[in-house]
Protein backbone atom coordinates (compact mmCIF):
# COMPACT_ATOMS: atom_id res chain seq x y z
CA UNK A 1 0.00 0.00 0.00
CA UNK A 2 2.79 2.54 0.80
CA UNK A 3 4.50 1.85 -2.69
CA UNK A 4 1.12 2.41 -4.13
CA UNK A 5 1.49 5.52 -2.30
CA UNK A 6 4.86 6.31 -3.31
CA UNK A 7 4.14 5.82 -6.84
CA UNK A 8 1.52 7.89 -6.80
CA UNK A 9 -0.87 4.97 -7.95
CA UNK A 10 0.76 5.31 -11.54
CA UNK A 11 2.27 2.18 -13.00
CA UNK A 12 5.33 3.10 -14.04
CA UNK A 13 6.08 5.09 -10.82
CA UNK A 14 4.94 2.00 -8.61
CA UNK A 15 7.41 -0.55 -10.25
CA UNK A 16 10.06 2.71 -9.67
CA UNK A 17 8.57 2.82 -5.88
CA UNK A 18 8.69 -0.87 -5.59
CA UNK A 19 12.34 -0.76 -7.06
CA UNK A 20 13.62 1.62 -4.21
CA UNK A 21 12.20 0.15 -1.24
CA UNK A 22 13.25 -3.31 -2.17
CA UNK A 23 16.52 -2.04 -2.72
CA UNK A 24 16.31 -0.36 0.37
CA UNK A 25 15.48 -3.23 2.51
CA UNK A 26 18.04 -5.08 0.79
CA UNK A 27 20.39 -3.01 1.47
CA UNK A 28 19.48 -2.91 5.76
CA UNK A 29 20.52 -6.74 5.20
CA UNK A 30 24.40 -5.78 4.22
CA UNK A 31 23.76 -2.95 6.67
CA UNK A 32 23.14 -5.58 9.62
CA UNK A 33 26.45 -7.49 7.94
CA UNK A 34 28.05 -4.42 8.60
CA UNK A 35 27.21 -4.39 12.06
CA UNK A 36 24.06 -1.21 12.06
CA UNK A 37 20.76 -1.99 13.08
CA UNK A 38 18.37 -2.64 9.86
CA UNK A 39 15.84 -1.12 11.13
CA UNK A 40 17.09 2.38 9.92
CA UNK A 41 15.61 1.13 6.93
CA UNK A 42 12.12 1.31 7.58
CA UNK A 43 12.89 5.18 9.10
CA UNK A 44 13.95 6.07 5.60
CA UNK A 45 10.65 4.94 4.00
CA UNK A 46 8.58 6.29 6.10
CA UNK A 47 10.46 9.58 5.66
CA UNK A 48 9.56 8.93 1.59
CA UNK A 49 6.46 8.13 2.37
CA UNK A 50 5.31 11.11 4.60
CA UNK A 51 7.08 13.19 2.05
CA UNK A 52 5.41 11.67 -0.77
CA UNK A 53 1.94 12.29 1.13
CA UNK A 54 2.53 16.10 1.86
CA UNK A 55 3.71 16.29 -2.05
CA UNK A 56 0.48 14.84 -3.20
CA UNK A 57 -1.53 16.69 -0.88
CA UNK A 58 -4.76 18.65 -2.26
CA UNK A 59 -4.07 21.78 -4.17
CA UNK A 60 -6.71 24.26 -2.35
CA UNK A 61 -5.12 24.71 1.10
CA UNK A 62 -6.56 27.28 3.30
CA UNK A 63 -3.39 29.93 3.91
CA UNK B 1 -9.17 -21.41 42.15
CA UNK B 2 -9.63 -18.03 43.56
CA UNK B 3 -5.86 -17.52 43.57
CA UNK B 4 -5.90 -17.93 39.88
CA UNK B 5 -8.43 -15.04 38.81
CA UNK B 6 -7.11 -12.86 41.48
CA UNK B 7 -3.57 -13.31 39.68
CA UNK B 8 -5.03 -12.68 36.12
CA UNK B 9 -7.02 -9.62 37.14
CA UNK B 10 -4.01 -7.86 38.72
CA UNK B 11 -2.43 -8.72 35.27
CA UNK B 12 -4.94 -7.72 33.56
CA UNK B 13 -4.85 -4.31 34.93
CA UNK B 14 -1.09 -4.11 34.71
CA UNK B 15 -1.02 -4.63 30.51
CA UNK B 16 -4.78 -2.72 30.59
CA UNK B 17 -2.83 0.49 31.51
CA UNK B 18 -0.02 1.10 29.25
CA UNK B 19 -2.72 -0.04 26.51
CA UNK B 20 -5.83 2.20 28.04
CA UNK B 21 -3.29 5.16 28.46
CA UNK B 22 -2.35 5.20 24.04
CA UNK B 23 -6.16 4.31 23.78
CA UNK B 24 -7.24 7.43 26.28
CA UNK B 25 -5.27 9.92 23.56
CA UNK B 26 -6.45 8.21 20.83
CA UNK B 27 -9.88 9.05 22.09
CA UNK B 28 -8.50 12.73 22.86
CA UNK B 29 -7.56 13.06 19.29
CA UNK B 30 -10.29 11.54 17.21
CA UNK B 31 -13.54 13.82 18.97
CA UNK B 32 -11.21 16.62 17.48
CA UNK B 33 -11.29 15.01 14.22
CA UNK B 34 -7.88 13.73 13.87
CA UNK B 35 -7.39 10.04 13.16
CA UNK B 36 -4.03 8.71 13.94
CA UNK B 37 -3.30 5.59 12.99
CA UNK B 38 0.63 5.74 13.88
CA UNK B 39 -0.29 4.97 18.08
CA UNK B 40 2.20 1.96 17.64
CA UNK B 41 4.87 4.10 16.81
CA UNK B 42 4.20 6.86 19.21
CA UNK B 43 4.12 4.04 21.94
CA UNK B 44 7.48 2.89 20.25
CA UNK B 45 8.81 5.90 20.37
CA UNK B 46 7.79 7.03 23.94
CA UNK B 47 8.88 3.14 25.11
CA UNK B 48 12.35 3.71 23.97
CA UNK B 49 12.38 7.52 25.12
CA UNK B 50 11.57 6.44 28.39
CA UNK B 51 14.31 4.10 28.35
CA UNK B 52 16.95 6.25 27.65
CA UNK B 53 15.48 9.04 30.30
CA UNK B 54 15.48 6.31 32.64
CA UNK B 55 18.93 5.50 32.33
CA UNK B 56 20.41 8.97 33.51
CA UNK B 57 17.31 10.57 35.03
CA UNK B 58 15.44 7.35 37.03
CA UNK B 59 12.39 5.85 36.80
CA UNK B 60 10.13 8.73 37.10
CA UNK B 61 12.36 10.73 34.85
CA UNK B 62 12.30 8.45 32.02
CA UNK B 63 8.39 8.33 31.83
CA UNK B 64 8.62 12.14 31.57
CA UNK B 65 11.21 11.83 29.01
CA UNK B 66 8.61 9.45 27.16
CA UNK B 67 5.52 11.78 27.39
CA UNK B 68 7.58 14.57 25.96
CA UNK B 69 9.03 12.25 23.08
CA UNK B 70 5.28 11.08 22.27
CA UNK B 71 3.86 14.91 22.29
CA UNK B 72 6.66 15.49 19.93
CA UNK B 73 5.78 12.85 17.54
CA UNK B 74 2.33 13.85 17.94
CA UNK B 75 3.07 17.45 17.02
CA UNK B 76 5.03 16.43 14.41
CA UNK B 77 2.32 14.23 12.98
CA UNK B 78 -0.24 17.08 13.38
CA UNK B 79 1.68 19.40 11.63
CA UNK B 80 1.68 17.18 8.68
CA UNK B 81 -1.98 16.56 9.00
CA UNK B 82 -3.43 19.73 10.02
CA UNK B 83 -1.11 22.06 8.80
CA UNK B 84 -0.10 21.15 5.73
CA UNK B 85 -2.67 18.86 4.91
CA UNK B 86 -1.32 15.37 3.91
CA UNK B 87 -3.55 12.84 3.93
CA UNK B 88 -3.59 11.46 7.87
CA UNK B 89 -3.92 7.63 7.12
CA UNK B 90 -0.45 8.02 5.31
CA UNK B 91 0.90 9.80 7.54
CA UNK B 92 -0.45 7.87 10.50
CA UNK B 93 1.26 4.68 8.93
CA UNK B 94 4.26 6.41 8.16
CA UNK B 95 4.75 6.99 11.69
CA UNK B 96 3.38 3.84 12.80
CA UNK B 97 6.26 2.38 10.22
CA UNK B 98 8.81 4.89 11.21
CA UNK B 99 8.29 4.88 14.75
CA UNK B 100 8.98 1.45 15.58
CA UNK B 101 12.03 1.90 13.20
CA UNK B 102 13.40 4.05 14.52
CA UNK B 103 12.84 2.90 18.53
CA UNK B 104 14.48 -0.37 17.34
CA UNK B 105 17.45 1.13 15.50
CA UNK B 106 17.82 3.04 18.66
CA UNK B 107 17.94 0.27 21.19
CA UNK B 108 20.30 -1.33 19.32
CA UNK B 109 22.25 1.50 18.98
CA UNK B 110 22.01 3.70 22.06
CA UNK B 111 23.94 1.09 24.44
CA UNK B 112 25.44 -2.20 24.57
CA UNK B 113 24.05 -3.87 27.26
CA UNK B 114 20.53 -2.56 28.32
CA UNK B 115 20.60 0.26 31.30
CA UNK B 116 19.89 -0.63 34.56
CA UNK B 117 16.23 -0.13 35.43
CA UNK B 118 13.85 -0.09 38.19
CA UNK B 119 10.53 -0.75 37.67
CA UNK B 120 8.65 0.64 39.98
CA UNK B 121 7.16 -1.93 43.01
CA UNK B 122 4.11 -2.84 44.06
CA UNK B 123 2.63 -0.69 46.55
CA UNK B 124 0.39 -2.17 49.11
CA UNK B 125 -2.31 -0.33 50.72
CA UNK B 126 -3.06 -1.38 54.12
CA UNK B 127 -6.39 -3.14 54.18
CA UNK B 128 -7.93 -2.60 50.80
CA UNK B 129 -4.99 -4.77 49.61
CA UNK B 130 -6.32 -7.52 51.61
CA UNK B 131 -10.02 -7.23 50.10
CA UNK B 132 -10.98 -10.43 47.94
CA UNK B 133 -10.50 -10.03 44.29
CA UNK B 134 -9.97 -6.93 43.98
CA UNK B 135 -7.82 -6.02 46.42
CA UNK B 136 -4.56 -7.29 44.88
CA UNK B 137 -5.77 -6.07 41.72
CA UNK B 138 -5.94 -2.45 42.76
CA UNK B 139 -4.35 -2.07 45.85
CA UNK B 140 -1.22 -4.33 46.11
CA UNK B 141 0.30 -2.61 42.54
CA UNK B 142 2.61 -0.19 41.37
CA UNK B 143 1.62 3.53 41.54
CA UNK B 144 1.10 3.98 37.92
CA UNK B 145 -2.28 1.93 37.19
CA UNK B 146 -3.65 5.23 38.40
CA UNK B 147 -2.34 7.23 35.44
CA UNK B 148 -4.88 5.50 33.55
CA UNK B 149 -8.20 6.37 35.94
CA UNK B 150 -6.62 9.17 36.04
CA UNK B 151 -6.28 10.04 32.70
CA UNK B 152 -9.98 8.89 31.76
CA UNK B 153 -11.52 11.39 34.35
CA UNK B 154 -9.60 14.30 33.06
CA UNK B 155 -10.25 13.83 29.76
CA UNK B 156 -13.87 13.28 30.24
CA UNK B 157 -14.12 16.17 32.56
CA UNK B 158 -12.88 18.37 30.41
CA UNK B 159 -14.89 17.40 27.41
CA UNK B 160 -17.90 17.47 29.54
CA UNK B 161 -17.72 20.12 31.73
CA UNK B 162 -15.20 22.84 30.05
CA UNK B 163 -15.72 25.41 27.75
CA UNK B 164 -11.95 24.22 25.77
CA UNK B 165 -14.20 20.76 25.65
CA UNK B 166 -17.03 22.25 24.42
CA UNK B 167 -14.67 23.42 21.51
CA UNK B 168 -12.28 20.29 21.12
CA UNK B 169 -15.49 18.23 20.59
CA UNK B 170 -16.85 20.98 17.94
CA UNK B 171 -13.42 20.44 16.12
CA UNK B 172 -14.31 16.99 15.82
CA UNK B 173 -18.42 17.48 14.71
CA UNK B 174 -18.49 20.05 13.26
CA UNK B 175 -15.36 21.86 11.79
CA UNK B 176 -17.43 24.39 9.75
CA UNK B 177 -19.58 25.64 12.06
CA UNK B 178 -17.11 26.01 14.85
CA UNK B 179 -14.84 27.83 12.57
CA UNK B 180 -17.82 30.00 11.61
CA UNK B 181 -18.30 30.61 16.03
CA UNK B 182 -14.36 31.74 15.56
CA UNK B 183 -13.57 28.73 17.05
CA UNK B 184 -9.80 28.13 16.11
CA UNK B 185 -10.05 24.99 14.67
CA UNK B 186 -6.85 23.84 13.85
CA UNK B 187 -5.02 24.82 16.77
CA UNK B 188 -7.82 22.65 19.20
CA UNK B 189 -7.11 20.13 17.06
CA UNK B 190 -2.92 20.40 16.69
CA UNK B 191 -3.24 20.99 20.86
CA UNK B 192 -5.25 17.58 21.28
CA UNK B 193 -2.73 16.02 18.85
CA UNK B 194 0.31 16.66 20.92
CA UNK B 195 -1.61 15.70 24.08
CA UNK B 196 -2.49 12.30 22.74
CA UNK B 197 0.97 12.04 21.55
CA UNK B 198 1.60 12.54 25.19
CA UNK B 199 -0.21 10.36 26.43
CA UNK B 200 0.39 7.55 23.70
CA UNK B 201 4.39 7.84 24.46
CA UNK B 202 3.62 7.97 28.52
CA UNK B 203 1.60 4.45 27.41
CA UNK B 204 5.25 3.13 26.26
CA UNK B 205 7.07 4.81 28.69
CA UNK B 206 4.67 2.59 31.54
CA UNK B 207 4.96 -0.24 30.10
CA UNK B 208 9.23 -0.57 29.60
CA UNK B 209 10.07 1.39 32.08
CA UNK B 210 7.44 1.88 34.81
CA UNK B 211 6.45 -2.32 34.41
CA UNK B 212 8.94 -4.29 32.77
CA UNK B 213 12.00 -2.34 32.93
CA UNK B 214 13.39 -3.32 29.35
CA UNK B 215 12.87 -2.36 25.78
CA UNK B 216 12.70 -5.31 23.90
CA UNK B 217 11.43 -5.09 19.51
CA UNK B 218 8.31 -6.90 20.10
CA UNK B 219 7.34 -5.53 23.40
CA UNK B 220 4.58 -2.93 22.03
CA UNK B 221 3.35 -5.90 19.88
CA UNK B 222 0.70 -4.43 18.10
CA UNK B 223 -0.88 -2.46 21.14
CA UNK B 224 -1.18 0.19 19.28
CA UNK B 225 -3.42 -1.24 16.61
CA UNK B 226 -5.85 -2.68 19.87
CA UNK B 227 -5.92 1.08 20.95
CA UNK B 228 -7.33 1.96 18.19
CA UNK B 229 -10.06 -0.77 17.85
CA UNK B 230 -10.60 0.16 21.62
CA UNK B 231 -11.34 3.15 20.68
CA UNK B 232 -14.30 1.83 18.33
CA UNK B 233 -14.97 -0.30 20.91
CA UNK B 234 -15.65 2.21 23.41
CA UNK B 235 -17.97 4.30 20.68
CA UNK B 236 -15.71 7.25 21.13
CA UNK B 237 -16.55 7.66 24.99
CA UNK B 238 -13.87 7.81 27.80
CA UNK B 239 -16.42 5.99 30.49
CA UNK B 240 -16.93 2.93 28.06
CA UNK B 241 -13.17 2.88 27.39
CA UNK B 242 -12.27 1.31 31.15
CA UNK B 243 -13.68 -1.82 31.15
CA UNK B 244 -13.23 -2.10 27.17
CA UNK B 245 -9.08 -1.66 28.07
CA UNK B 246 -9.82 -4.15 31.19
CA UNK B 247 -11.35 -6.34 29.49
CA UNK B 248 -8.85 -7.17 26.90
CA UNK B 249 -5.71 -6.60 29.44
CA UNK B 250 -7.20 -9.65 31.50
CA UNK B 251 -7.99 -11.62 28.74
CA UNK B 252 -4.35 -10.97 27.42
CA UNK B 253 -2.98 -11.64 31.20
CA UNK B 254 -5.59 -14.97 31.06
CA UNK B 255 -3.40 -16.24 28.07
CA UNK B 256 -0.09 -15.79 29.71
CA UNK B 257 -1.07 -17.44 32.80
CA UNK B 258 -2.82 -20.38 31.21
CA UNK B 259 0.30 -20.74 28.92
CA UNK B 260 2.38 -20.98 32.43
CA UNK B 261 0.22 -23.00 34.19
CA UNK B 262 -1.29 -25.10 31.75
CA UNK B 263 -4.87 -25.76 31.39
CA UNK B 264 -6.63 -29.04 29.90
CA UNK B 265 -6.34 -29.04 25.94
CA UNK B 266 -7.20 -25.44 25.32
CA UNK B 267 -4.49 -25.01 22.65
CA UNK B 268 -2.27 -22.02 23.56
CA UNK B 269 -2.53 -19.84 19.64
CA UNK B 270 -6.17 -20.52 20.29
CA UNK B 271 -5.84 -18.24 23.44
CA UNK B 272 -3.46 -16.01 22.04
CA UNK B 273 -5.75 -14.92 19.43
CA UNK B 274 -8.27 -14.20 22.54
CA UNK B 275 -7.81 -10.57 22.90
CA UNK B 276 -7.95 -10.25 19.08
CA UNK B 277 -11.39 -12.16 18.52
CA UNK B 278 -13.34 -10.67 21.30
CA UNK B 279 -12.12 -7.18 19.95
CA UNK B 280 -13.38 -8.24 16.43
CA UNK B 281 -16.09 -9.34 17.75
CA UNK B 282 -17.37 -6.59 19.89
CA UNK B 283 -16.48 -4.76 16.84
CA UNK B 284 -18.50 -6.38 14.36
CA UNK B 285 -21.40 -6.49 16.71
CA UNK B 286 -21.35 -3.65 18.51
CA UNK B 287 -21.27 -0.41 16.74
CA UNK B 288 -21.34 1.21 12.99
CA UNK B 289 -19.76 4.80 12.36
CA UNK B 290 -22.64 6.03 13.68
CA UNK B 291 -20.96 6.86 17.01
CA UNK B 292 -18.17 8.18 15.07
CA UNK B 293 -17.09 12.18 15.48
CA UNK B 294 -18.29 13.34 12.44
CA UNK B 295 -15.76 14.93 10.56
CA UNK B 296 -13.63 12.12 11.14
CA UNK B 297 -11.38 10.86 8.50
CA UNK B 298 -12.46 13.96 6.74
CA UNK B 299 -9.30 16.26 7.31
CA UNK B 300 -8.27 15.58 4.06
CA UNK B 301 -11.65 16.20 2.06
CA UNK B 302 -12.06 19.50 4.33
CA UNK B 303 -8.39 20.45 2.84
CA UNK B 304 -9.55 20.12 -0.63
CA UNK B 305 -12.66 21.80 -0.25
Amino acid sequence: MLVAVLGRNRPFAVGVAALAFAALSTGGEALERAGAAREIVLVVQAVFVAATAVAIRPKAVAA
Amino acid sequence: MIDFWETVLAGGVRLAVPLGLAATGELLGERTGVLNLGVEGIMAMGAIGGVLGAASLGTTGGLMVGMLVGAAVGLLFSLLTVRLGADELICGFAVALGGSGLAIFLSRTAFDSAPDIVPFAAVEVPGLSSLPIVGPALFDQPWVIWLLPLAVVIVSLVFTRTRLGLALRSAGEGPDAARARGIDVDRHRIGASVAAGALAGLGGAVLCVGLVGEFSDTIIGGRGFVALALVIAARWRPGLLLPAVLGVGSLQALQLRVQATGWGGVPVELLQALPYLVTLLVLALGVGAAHAPRALGQLTKERGA
